[in-house]
């Protein structure tokens, strides 16, 4: 679905120039639990950010569906980004000034739905992660673990094949972070396919893929049966 | 993004930063403010003086020994020309005599106040039917001496104790029966007025047989520019030079409208200046705003957000920000210029009008509506270019 060859990342020009990602080859296929994990500072984001189309790489080729993204147009990339994936971040990422209704919204106002449909339908995945009470609070009327779910039900506004999600759990409470895992591997199993950025070993049972990085290079790539996961 | 959902964003942005957004538009307001009030009580004194000029005779023509007004004059009329004027082909009645300003003395007090003296008979002649009306009294006879007709204004305003009909002035210690009191006509210069004899007049100011001013009715059924050219020729043979001016009530309208439009412009253009000053404002607060909202402007562009979306629901804020400034200003100016109309009234400037049209409105509505979108455009579009993970990283 997603594959990267020879990607590299470098940030900077000459002596402050430091290198996020060195020559990485990975590839996502469709339905796949993926986790990218390492010590901080490795590139894991970077490698999101960047197979999520939120980024560029420096040197090297991302396909989607065996198509060049790097001869798209900054709107193509939009489009990518709001029709085909989700983004789910460690900080949440919500807008302040919006309800959670609304936040959900959000994508689907981008893609210029229907006003009645938008409603419904960001009314039904707040339902969907547990939060049909909570609508029209705003972002600081709700505790981590409820805008974190907020968050995922905006990344699944529309409909995408593809969720990108950052630490999602890296600023929840343990229980929190489980109900989060659990939405997300609920997800997986409805066939939208997940890449996650982690550096929790724990969580490491909910992927059918782990990719490990170090210093910006792949070190590691491990591919477990999907239904071997035990949960 | 469709385009009311972008209406809707951004209000909520604007909603939200209250009290910033007030103070944003402030210098908006001043500037609207002050160019409608200037705008409009500029055109209303211009449309006014038209009014009244063509009311006080389409059908005169005024000839005043300058090229131009306030250039003093290179030399006065005298009888001579009176009568070359007169003989000009359609010239019907004829007046001519001298303004000026002098001090008069009244119960003890002195104050300036412009007179005018003329053959009375010929003065009733050419402005009959002009509203030049006596309020009190009776007009000047060409046999009274020293009796004098006074403006509503000398006679009601300009003293401590309202001047009567009967009463004495002083002008250069010569006493002058007021025989008569004038209607308001609403400006200073004709309401502080005193009018005189021609006789005594020129004896008072010492200028025998020399007039500053000539003024002649038209036939009817002439054509007035016509005859004017024809006044203008002949005097020109007469003089031997082109140093006086000869005005039709349009002309004279025209020439003192020009003035007042220049200073009109000129007002505005420094009402102009408070607007650029508030146009700077909107724009430094779209760009402290956008730099507050980084964090925003990534979240949407990881949504899926175009560009051309984060251009537009900056530019629609900050062009409403604008439209504020200017629906408040429109407001606040119209209410000042009514204010200073009804307070000139009271004082007796009646040319003061404030001049309120849907051309203003609806021009100084777009007008406002685009300052602030031209200034919220460069910072919008400095922020819609922001790399969404630079903005997105960190907290």
């Amino acid at each position: 679905m997603i594959k990267a060859k020879n990607v590299w990342k470098i940030y900077g020009r000459g002596e402050a120039k430091t290198i996020a990602l060195k020559n990485v080859n990975v590839e996502i296929k469709e339905g796949e639990f993926v986790m990218i994990m390492g010590p901080s500072g490795c590139g894991k984001s970077t490698l999101l950010n960047i197979l999520g189309l939120l980024d560029i790489p420096t040197k090297g080729e991302v396909y989607y569906k065996g198509r060049k993204t790097s001869s798209m147009s900054e709107n193509e990339r939009a489009v990518f980004r709001r029709k085909i994936s989700g983004f789910i971040f460690q900080q949440f990422h919500l807008i302040k000034t919006l309800t959670a209704l609304e936040n959900v919204e959000l994508p689907m106002m981008l893609d210029e739905k229907d006003k009645i449909y938008r409603k419904k339908r960001a009314k039904k995945l707040l339902e969907m992660v547990g939060l049909g009470d909570r609508l029209n609070h705003y972002p600081h009327q709700l505790s981590g673990g409820q805008q974190q779910r907020v968050a995922i039900a905006r990344a699944l506004a529309n409909n995408p094949k593809i969720i990108f999600a950052d630490e999602p759990t890296g600023n929840l409470d343990s229980k929190s972070g489980l109900i989060v895992m659990n939405i997300l591997k609920e997800l997986n199993e409805k066939g939208i396919t997940i890449v996650m950025v982690t550096h929790d070993q724990e969580l490491t049972k909910y992927a059918s893929k782990i990719i490990k990085l170090k210093d910006g290079e792949v070190v590691e790539v491990i591919e477990k049966a999907k239904n071997s996961s035990h949960t | 993004m469709k385009i009311d959902d972008t209406i809707t964003f951004a209000f909520k942005n604007i909603k939200q930063k209250k009290t910033q957004s007030l103070l944003t538009i402030v210098g908006i307001v001043i500037g609207v403010l002050a160019m409608v009030s200037l705008i409009s009580l500029g055109y209303g004194v211009q449309n006014y003086i038209h009014e009244e000029m063509m009311k006080m005779g389409s059908n005169k023509i005024t000839i005043l020994p300058m090229k131009q007004f306030g250039v003093p004059p290179s030399h006065l009329f005298t009888k001579k020309d009176v009568k070359v004027v007169e003989r000009v082909k359609g010239v019907d009645a004829i007046m001519y005599g001298w303004f000026g300003s002098c001090e008069i003395e009244y119960n003890g007090e002195k104050k300036l106040v412009s007179y005018f003296y003329a053959t009375p008979s010929k003065l009733r002649e050419v402005y009959k039917d002009s509203g030049y009306d006596i309020e009190k009294g009776r007009w000047l006879e060409d046999n009274d001496k020293y009796a004098c007709v006074i403006g509503y204004g000398t006679a009601h305003n300009l003293f401590d104790r309202e001047i009567k009909v009967g009463d004495v002035v002083k002008i250069k210690d010569k006493k002058f029966r007021v025989v008569g009191i004038l209607k308001e006509v609403g400006n200073q210069q004709d309401d502080n007025s005193i009018i005189l004899n021609i006789d005594i007049g020129e004896k008072l100011f010492g200028n025998k047989d020399k007039y500053n001013i000539i003024v002649v009715t038209v036939k009817e059924g002439e054509d007035i520019d016509k005859v004017a050219e024809d006044i203008k020729e002949a005097l020109k043979k007469s003089l031997g030079d082109e140093d006086f001016s000869v005005l039709t009530a349009e002309q004279l309208a025209e020439r003192i409208s020009s003035i007042l439009g220049v200073i009109t412009i000129f007002v505005v253009g420094v009402a102009a200046i408070s607007l650029l000053v508030g146009a700077i404002g909107i724009s430094n607060t779209m760009h402290m705003s956008i730099l507050e909202r980084r964090r925003d402007i990534g979240i949407l562009k990881a949504l899926g957000a175009e560009t051309t979306d984060i251009l537009a629901i900056f530019v629609i804020e900050s062009g409403f920000l604008g439209l504020f400034g200017g629906i408040i200003g429109l407001v606040l100016g119209i209410v000042m210029a009514k204010g200073v109309e009804i307070l000139a009234h009271k004082m007796g400037y009646l040319m003061v009008n404030a001049w309120i049209s849907w051309e203003l409105i609806v021009g100084i509505l777009i007008f406002s509506f685009l300052v602030g979108v031209i200034s919220g455009y460069f910072p919008a579009r400095s922020g819609a270019k922001l790399n969404p993970i630079e903005t997105l990283r960190g907290e």
